[in-house]
């Protein structure tokens, strides 16, 4: 036999995936009519590729989605009007002086996830008096117009779409907003009964 | 040829998504979730400890997405974060394996009934870490070989001989290539 030049095994995986040209392809294709050798190792080639592309993609189990979606920490992100903590002290001033103010307070147009111990303390406020509504200053410039006048009733765990079948499952109509959180349409005690046995969490949950 | 389709996620979903919005993210995380579940569990062939690595990857993809330029494909940014959480998943259990101590039954056999089955997994179990890797983002995935050197951090020529040397193996493993050599003699 003839001595002759083997193709090096980045060619012989460009022939299979037929990324050569004419000349290249058509000078490898004769070399294997006649090289056992490398002819074996373009079928070992083809047969693993074909067992790899034939393999179906697979389900992720059952509910891992909604435990990933509620396992989310809050994220800091800079154009958040209202950390955690401004929240805390902007709830807990009017809470303070509650036994005169009793309002519902307000975060109009801000962004309401993250979650804070204070917000149950803003759905005590809330369940008080359902009427005063007061427009906050600055608005988020990402903020979903339909949180413009929006009273937080508490915060809790998610996912929303799971929130929001809870409410409707009690006859409030609700949807989750562009920020991932809640609004409903009703009466705050009616919407904090109806979430009564969920774990606080991030998602806000608001009626307007 | 191949004739993967290549489904480009939402930009706007990926822009929405870093200004924070979690029911961006959701959508997302739907329209990714088969993808990255079949590379974490081919690369750890195990359904419990893939289903983890997805849910480790993506909680860093949430915290880490308002830093995603866009440099790369939303997808195969996800990709390699799978990757290396996997890794991740696979260096702690070893870990968990060497320091707990032997007990009356089998302890693997908890994760026993959550390994993949099949001919195929056998034989992607038994390649090289790096060989599995490459050749599951190629031929399950669809990667290029230029975004699996990107993911993976070595040239495109290593790339190649990975998958190479990969489906090669594989094809042994699997005996059909020297059951068809046999046949054919």
């Amino acid at each position: 036999m003839m001595a002759e030049k083997h193709p090096d095994e980045l060619e012989l995986l460009s022939f299979v995936e037929e990324e050569l040209d004419g000349e290249a392809r058509r000078e490898i294709g004769e070399h294997l009519v006649t090289c056992r050798s490398c002819a074996d190792q373009v079928r070992r080639l083809e047969v693993g590729r074909d067992a790899l592309r034939a393999a179906p993609l697979l389900e992720l189990p059952g509910d891992r989605r909604e435990e990933i979606m509620a396992s989310l920490p809050e994220r800091r992100d800079p154009w958040r009007l209202f950390r955690p903590a401004q929240r805390a002290i902007v709830i807990a001033a009017p809470v303070a002086a509650a036994a005169a103010l009793v309002g519902v307070f307000v975060l109009g147009g801000t962004q309401l996830g993250g979650g804070s111990g204070d917000d149950e303390d803003s759905a005590e406020a809330g369940q008080a008096g359902e009427t005063m509504l007061e427009e906050a200053t600055d608005a988020a410039p990402e903020a979903s117009p339909e949180a413009n006048a929006a009273a937080l009733v508490r915060m809790v765990q998610g996912p929303a779409a799971e929130v929001v079948r809870r409410l409707e499952e009690e006859g409030i109509p609700a949807e989750v907003d562009p920020q991932g959180n809640v609004a409903a349409e009703g009466r705050i005690g009616e919407v904090r009964a109806a979430l009564a046995g969920r774990p606080d969490g991030n998602v806000a949950v608001y009626v307007r | 040829m191949r004739t993967f389709t290549r489904m480009e996620p939402d930009d706007a979903l990926v822009r929405r998504a870093q200004r924070g919005e979690r029911v961006a993210f959701e959508r997302l995380v739907e329209l990714h979730e088969q993808r990255l579940y079949t590379l974490a569990a081919r690369v750890l062939g195990n359904r419990e400890d893939a289903a983890d690595a997805v849910q480790e990857a993506l909680v860093r993809a949430w915290l880490a997405l308002p830093k995603f330029r866009g440099d790369a494909r939303f997808s195969t940014w996800l990709y390699r974060i799978v990757v290396n959480a996997a890794h991740d998943i696979r260096a702690k259990r070893r870990e968990r394996t060497t320091e707990e101590p032997p007990e009356p039954v089998d302890p693997r056999d908890r994760f026993a009934e959550h390994e993949l089955s099949g001919e195929l997994q056998r034989a992607l179990g038994a390649l090289d870490d790096a060989y599995r890797v490459a050749v599951v983002l190629y031929d399950v995935l669809g990667c290029s070989y230029a975004e699996i050197a990107e993911m993976t951090g070595v040239p495109e020529g290593t790339v190649k001989s990975r998958i190479f040397r990969g489906r090669a193996e594989l094809a042994e493993r699997l005996g059909t290539a020297q059951k068809r050599t046999e046949s054919n003699e």
